[in-house]
């Protein structure tokens, strides 16, 4: 199947956590806190619903070249909440009803 | 009191620093081409962000508003980019008046697929992952299944390839999908 593994370990992010999770990979897994806190608005979230309530050792604020970014040390883990909810890659396999829930 | 030294730890087998001051520090080696699209490789262009930018996230729609805030660009430079990308069929325009224009990834473009695989190889050099060979084996697998569904829908079967000698043999666990009506 597409979407739906099974056995991801961890905190389920919720869906529109687990689309920031993977924006944040494809992004090279780190990225200027301001830019993050700009894609959870778009995205519906609020901060304090997410990374300041995931696991530090998942994803945790860092600090780079003076400035405050946000990453996402376990790959693994977005990977998983990726698959379940079916957002590894955009897929021209993935019917039009799984499209239009994915968004 | 802090200890003065920076300490170095290892967590989910990421090797980092913690300042004096407790703050972590993120690996060098990610430092680099941060804030970059594709870790920097063709450059940083208004076009290549707003590229960015939907290949990270195929699955939301995107106003010329949210472009630029999330690409900190300007709005001609977004509009720009987005001309690109309609070119090239990685976007479309979803909306229906042309006053606000409303764009949403072509999550059918092979160009999209191909620049999702990129943005994991580019991660995959820098944090000595596995994610570019995980999605491309998702893929695969999706690929495998879809061909199942469609053959199931129209009711004709599947020809594996490998047992068959009129067809060809694509190796490396994928095959070809060929119809014959029942």
């Amino acid at each position: 199947m597409c979407a739906g593994g099974s056995g991801s370990e961890g905190p389920d992010p919720g869906f529109k956590g687990a689309k920031f999770l993977a924006w944040l990979k494809r992004n090279g897994a780190a990225k200027n806190l301001t830019t993050c806190l700009k894609k959870l608005r778009h995205l519906g979230l609020e901060p304090d619903d997410s990374i300041r309530v995931w696991e530090s050792d998942r994803i945790c604020e860092a600090s780079s070249r003076g400035g405050k970014v946000v990453w996402l040390k376990d790959l693994s883990w977005a990977d998983d909440w990726a698959s379940v909810y079916g957002i590894e890659v955009p897929h021209h396999a993935q019917p039009i009803e799984t499209k239009e829930k994915l968004r | 009191m802090y200890d003065l030294r920076a300490r170095r730890r290892t967590m989910n087998g990421v090797r980092h620093t913690i300042t004096a001051r407790g703050d972590i520090q993120l690996p060098k080696a990610m430092a680099v081409g941060l804030g970059k699209p594709f870790g920097g490789m063709f450059g940083d262009t208004a076009e290549l962000r707003v590229l960015q930018e939907i290949v990270a996230d195929p699955y939301s729609d995107y106003t010329q508003q949210d472009l630029v805030q999330l690409t900190e660009l300007s709005d001609p430079s977004v509009r720009k980019g987005i001309s690109v990308l309609l070119r090239h069929g990685i976007v479309k325009n979803v909306s229906r008046t042309n006053r606000r224009p409303m764009y949403r990834p072509n999550t059918d473009s092979k160009k999209l697929t191909a620049l999702t695989f990129l943005a994991y190889a580019v991660l995959d050099e820098v944090a000595g992952s596995d994610s570019m060979n995980e999605a491309v084996r998702h893929y695969c697998e999706c690929d495998a299944s879809s061909a199942e569904q469609l053959l199931l829908a129209d009711g004709s079967t599947l020809i594996d390839y490998g047992a068959s000698s009129a067809g060809e043999n694509l190796g490396g666990g994928s095959y070809a999908v060929m119809t014959e009506k029942v």
